[in-house]
């Protein structure tokens, strides 16, 4: 290491002061000058996540926010080299952080992974698929599901209703996000439980229906088959409708 | 339903100041840069060719306006690499009808932590996948107690810097198989400077054994900011290093302040400065950065053509071959 603990310092109190807003006095270092790379470098990072959480900023005070961003540049050591990455680990570093008790907002991780998702899905690297024929039967062939996608469990529906109203409605809620193969634009679902698990599945191993209802059927304690297989099949027929289901395979 | 309105397209239009984004992949067959170990890269073919900053707002007019052809898309690997979706199929397109070159943010060259082995091999494997011919970076660090900042510091100019800087830019390019042009970046105030800045870029670049981008538009913001002459500046460069220019506009904040903002027009005493500098080098490609302020797209047009004219009148009469 060439660098010596003097210039490593210099360096260290520069991005220091980037980070916190707090000048301690730098040597050869205009203090005047020097604002504009605190300026320059805070509105980056605040502007990356003000692109990423719109819902988010509007739903917050300014005064709220801009204490999330700064308490997030200040605290955390941003990890990703892509700075379009970077709104996941301040997601993270909030929910971690517990900020939702401390500034009352019980729906903000949730709301902040519903806007994350969104561009994780829009933003995932393509999965490569095997051949598949575009029409089939919803219950014996296998289903072939857009690729690129998320389920996600929110305690708070901010994927339906203004995060302060969400919090009124807190339970198990459930949405699968999907990739359209062919825009790609992202599709939020609100979907059940029993949905939930038969996507999970389908995604873990592909197979068609008949394959897959015993379990199914077994897990959630289903006496009339007729009418689960009739429920998931017109839910399967919705997905093929809306894009999530792509095709099948013999 | 607005809560779902939003649009991802939206976040990923404008990445950041400096564009935190952008690469692409060359549609042709290009030689294969793992042959060409430390020898350079550049393989641009014709004498005067001018490129274009490839930005997510403008992408339409790089691939639908016939009035707008430049010879050659520059952009940020860190905004494309690992990315599927929407964005990977307009940068695919691209890459068809445009060769490409790649200028890096995060790599921070000046840092005192280790370089990040894991990007540099993601990134290897992008610019070799992508034919990517020329690949820059800047003489700045964005790393600081391992955290990433985002944006360009300035490292300060001295001797066990420029020291760490050679045996890092070495590193970076044996692990990358190629050799990489270093930019001299805008900066505001210097941070416990030793030595010129001139001095600090060159004994970089002449001993590290990579090239120089040279930024004439941050060669004109520096010298009015700290009060140097910018020709003198140019002349104290490495000039047979120069393998790359990168040409923008800039904002003047206050008597005595520029910022490198890419996102005005160029101003003619820039534009003098890069006919003063071209006339002194070798046929290279020239970019056009515009980070911000698209609307007037005709603008921009009309400064690339106006490279392009500069750079025929010195390049295709004076190197006729
Ligand atoms: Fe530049």
């Amino acid at each position: 290491m060439y660098l010596s603990q003097e210039t490593k310092q210099l360096q260290h109190k520069l991005a220091n002061y980037c980070r916190t807003g707090k000048y301690e006095s730098i040597e050869g270092v205009s203090k005047s000058r020097v604002k504009q790379y605190r300026r320059l470098v805070f509105n980056n990072v605040k502007n990356t996540l003000n692109q990423a959480y719109p819902i988010t900023v509007e739903w917050l005070s300014d005064d709220d926010w801009l204490f999330l961003v700064n308490a997030f540049f200040e605290n955390h050591d941003a990890q990703t080299p892509k700075i379009w990455e970077m709104p996941r680990e301040f997601m993270e570093y909030v929910a971690e952080s517990n900020f939702s008790e401390k500034l009352n907002k019980p729906a903000l991780n949730d709301l902040l992974l519903f806007e994350w998702v969104e561009i994780e899905v829009h933003t995932m690297t393509d999965v490569q698929l095997e051949p598949y024929l575009l029409k089939g039967d919803y219950l014996y062939d296998t289903l072939v599901l857009a690729p690129e996608y998320s389920l996600q469990k929110l305690s708070y529906p901010v994927h339906i209703l203004n995060a302060d109203k969400a919090v009124e409605q807190k339970g198990d809620w459930f949405i699968y996000v999907f990739r359209d193969v062919d825009s790609g634009v992202v599709q939020f679902l609100n979907i059940s439980v029993l949905h939930t698990f038969v996507l999970e599945k389908l995604y873990e191993k592909p197979q068609s229906l008949a394959e897959l209802l015993p379990l199914v059927s077994s897990i959630f304690g289903f006496t009339e088959e007729s009418q689960l297989k009739e429920h998931v099949k017109n839910f399967i027929a919705d997905l093929h409708v809306k894009g999530a289901l792509i095709g099948f395979r013999k | 339903m607005h809560w779902l309105d939003h649009s991802t397209a939206f976040f990923l239009s404008e990445l950041s100041f400096y564009d935190y984004g952008s690469i692409s992949f060359w549609g042709h067959n290009l030689s294969n840069s793992l042959a060409n170990k430390y020898s350079t890269n550049i393989c641009f073919c014709m004498k005067n060719r001018v490129g274009v900053g490839f930005r997510r707002d403008i992408a339409d007019e790089f691939l639908h306006n016939d009035n707008f052809n430049p010879d050659f898309i520059e952009f940020a690997p860190e905004n494309w690499m690992g990315m599927g979706g929407y964005w990977k199929k307009i940068l695919d397109k691209a890459a068809e009808k445009y060769p490409v070159t790649c200028h890096g943010l995060s790599l921070s060259i000046g840092s005192s932590e280790p370089l990040d082995y894991g990007f540099l091999k993601e990134l290897k494997v992008f610019l070799n996948d992508c034919n990517v011919e020329i690949y820059s970076e800047h003489l700045s660090y964005t790393k600081s107690k391992n955290a990433h900042l985002y944006d360009l510091l300035p490292i300060p100019f001295r001797e066990d810097a420029v020291k760490h800087i050679i045996q890092r830019i070495k590193e970076v390019q044996d692990i990358l198989e190629r050799k990489i042009a270093i930019e001299n970046v805008s900066y505001y105030t210097p941070v416990g400077a030793q030595m010129q800045e001139s001095d600090f870029i060159k004994s970089i670049v002449e001993e590290s054994n990579c090239d120089l981008l040279l930024d004439v538009n941050n060669v004109y913001v520096n010298a009015f900011n700290h009060k140097y002459d910018a020709m003198q500046f140019i002349d104290d460069m490495p000039l047979d290093k120069v393998a790359y220019i990168h040409m923008a506009g800039h904002e003047k904040v206050s008597d005595d302040l520029i910022i490198d903002t890419h996102g005005q027009a160029i101003i003619d005493p820039v534009y003098d400065l890069f006919e003063y500098t071209i006339s002194k080098i070798k046929p290279i490609p020239v970019l056009l950065e515009r980070d911000f302020n698209f609307n007037q797209f005709n603008s921009i047009v009309d400064e690339f053509k106006q490279l392009k004219a500069i750079t025929s009148k010195h390049w295709e009469v004076s190197h006729v071959s």
